[in-house]
């Protein structure tokens, strides 16, 4: 009986399916790509491999399964980086991904029209150009969860990195497929008004010249009295500068970001939350009813 | 009798109470997070009877009063089906997708056959081992999720507070079973009960906290707030954590089945003193036959009308009965001197 006892685990190794499935049967997918035009294609470009085919299909999995028998191993998407969109897909597969097929939280999503993007891809420049951006205080930070939060809200929109020349950009893509890219002003405005990190060297254009300056952590309060919505920016930086050249400019980022913003039928910051923490109706607010103070400290 | 330590007591209610909590089927609102505060503190009041009784005053009522042995033993039967239905329902399409859900179902069953045939002192001592896992796991679970938290999700006069405490009640499923552990317990029940429902309490607020701030809307659309939660948070970029709570999920399923078809064993044993090794094994059968033949609204229902019954009425008219004995034989012994 106790030989029998050791025999169990032995079993029990052979139970999880290390026996059965080895690495080079999986393929781990770095970028998966989607268009909807008629039938959903699907483009997976694994790890270190040449430029992939798209495959068509009518659903998610029967994409993964053509994919499969293509490859010939077992997709997994589990460790994907990115994730390549265009307006004839929009978000609406991307929940089925992370829910249903374990697609991270943590991916990237990026606009771009699959068949080019997947033509001649350098996924790996693509995705660290992307977290540079956000470290480094260009960019608004986005991912799949925050995407999807986004764009089951009432307004249905999400801020999405789109590929530009030299760093990305950012749209608002729409439940219809439309999309409207930001400005400049309106991507800083963004960032400083999302949830944000801080940690990085911006650049500022004083009238004395350009000067660097660490940022060393923000902070965001947001609030709603009497309809009003209130956002109160805090910043601190290392280096000694005339401040209120600063916190103007940051404050006149803001506004361009939230007119934009508005203007596209978009919510990105949060609006829906403060509505419902006060059970308010859900409905678009007027630009003068929001302020926007900033403080460097 | 075999006795149980305090620690193994809290250990193995805290992890059967900690598998009710992940099957929460919906969130309600952040008024859900007070509701449960208001039901933890309402059933740390109920308590209050049960634990001021005395060693082994189930036992005796048992042998006393029969009929009441077999209320006990439905009431614990009806648990280990909602248990089994939670799994039936929740397990499948979150968690275990790639086994099918025939399959997975098997398998946990056999598990659970074998444990429970190791008896509820054999639980009670791996419990603790379950228990550290666990942590780890809530421990990931909360790395992963720290980064998503926005605190201007919670709403502090928000809805669901009347559902969540209903949900909360339903959840409670293994506190009768505090009772008869309590029995075999060496010393130290009262801490072992109360740190039970407090961390309970703690476990299902981070929770619901989590999938609040963390989740937001994404926790409303996709239901089952912690397996939503668990598919948010990765907190590592280069290994996914999927397993650790496949491990946890299906070993909290198992400690929740052994309690329940061990405490019915338990009562068995009580009302008829012959120790059959497959009372609890055939109970575990009885309990897989009931899920699948009662809906489970039902069975929520039957859960939260027995239990006030079961862990508080009971409790306390035995306390009084107690009590009174206590006092007629104080004046017995006043009369003889």
């Amino acid at each position: 009986m106790k030989h029998f006892k050791f025999f169990i685990p032995c079993v029990l190794l052979l139970l999880t399916g290390c026996s059965t499935e080895t690495i080079s049967d999986r393929m781990y997918t770095q970028a998966i790509g989607l268009t909807c035009d008629g039938d959903l294609s699907f483009y997976a470009q694994a790890f270190e491999k040449d430029p992939c085919e798209p495959v068509t299909g009518i659903s998610i999995s029967e994409v993964i399964r053509q994919e499969e028998s293509v490859t010939g191993g077992k997709v997994f998407i589990g460790h994907t980086e990115l994730l390549c969109l265009d307006g004839t897909c929009t978000l609406n597969p991307a929940e089925e991904l992370l829910f249903q097929k374990g697609l991270s939280p943590a991916c990237k999503v990026l606009y771009a029209d699959p068949a080019d993007y997947f033509k001649d891809p350098d996924h790996t420049a693509m995705i660290h150009m992307i977290r540079m951006s956000e470290q480094s205080g260009l960019l608004s930070i986005t991912d799949l969860s925050t995407a999807l939060n986004e764009w089951h809200g009432f307004l249905g929109t999400a801020l999405l990195p789109v590929q530009k020349k030299g760093t990305p950009g950012l749209v608002l893509l729409h439940k219809d497929g439309a999309c409207t890219a930001l400005s400049e002003q309106a991507q800083k405005g963004m960032y400083w008004l999302r949830r944000n990190t801080g940690g990085f060297v911006m650049t500022l254009e004083t009238p004395d010249g350009e000067q660097d300056i660490s940022v060393r952590k923000i902070r965001i309060e947001k609030s709603l009295h009497d309809q009003q919505f209130y956002y109160h920016i805090k910043i601190w930086i290392t280096e000694k500068i005339e401040t209120q050249f600063l916190e103007t400019l940051m404050q006149s980022q803001c506004e361009t970001a939230i007119r934009e913003m508005l203007a596209a039928d978009a919510d990105v910051i949060g609006i829906q939350d403060l509505l419902e923490s006060q059970n308010l109706p859900l409905e678009k607010p007027a630009l003068h009813s929001f302020h926007i103070s900033v403080t460097v400290q | 009798m075999s006795k149980i330590h305090s620690h193994q007591i809290f250990a193995i209610l805290i992890l059967s109470g900690a598998w009710s909590v992940i099957c929460i089927p919906e969130p309600h609102g952040c008024g859900q997070i007070w509701g449960t505060v208001a039901a933890c503190l309402i059933e740390m009041l109920c308590c209050l009877p049960m634990l001021a009784l005395r060693e082994n005053a189930f036992r005796n009522l048992m042998q006393s009063q029969k009929w009441l042995g077999l209320i006990y033993m439905i009431y614990f039967l009806l648990c280990g089906a909602h248990g089994f239905s939670q799994l039936w329902e929740a397990a499948p399409q979150q968690l275990l997708p790639a086994s099918g859900k025939m399959t997975a179902a098997v398998l946990i069953v056999l598990t659970c056959i074998y444990t429970s045939s190791a008896g509820l002192r054999a639980a009670a001592r791996c419990a603790p081992l379950v228990m550290s896992l666990f942590l780890i796991s809530v421990l990931v679970l909360i790395l992963g999720a720290w980064k998503r938290i926005d605190i201007s999700r919670i709403a502090l006069q928000g809805n669901g507070f009347w559902p969540g405490m209903k949900q909360y009640f339903a959840l409670s499923g293994e506190l009768g079973a505090a009772w008869i552990l309590c029995d075999r317990a060496r010393n130290g029940r009262k801490s072992a009960v109360y740190s039970y429902l407090l961390a309970k309490a703690i476990f299902c607020i981070l929770i619901l906290f989590l999938s609040i701030t963390a989740g937001g809307r994404l926790i409303s659309l996709n239901g089952y707030p912690f397996f939503t939660l668990t598919a948010l948070s990765q907190p590592l970029q280069g290994q996914r954590a999927d397993a650790l709570y496949i491990l946890v999920f299906v070993m909290l399923y198992v400690m929740y089945t052994t309690l329940q078809s061990g405490i019915t064993e338990s009562i068995t044993e009580m009302l008829y003193p012959i120790r059959e090794k497959w009372t609890a094994p055939a109970s575990l059968l009885l309990m897989v036959l009931l899920a699948w033949s009662i809906n489970q609204t039902l069975l929520t229902d039957l859960i939260i009308l027995l239990l006030p019954v079961l862990i508080f009425v009971i409790p306390l008219m035995l306390r009084i009965h107690e009590f009174s004995a206590h006092v007629r034989r104080k004046e017995q012994s006043h009369e003889a001197f």
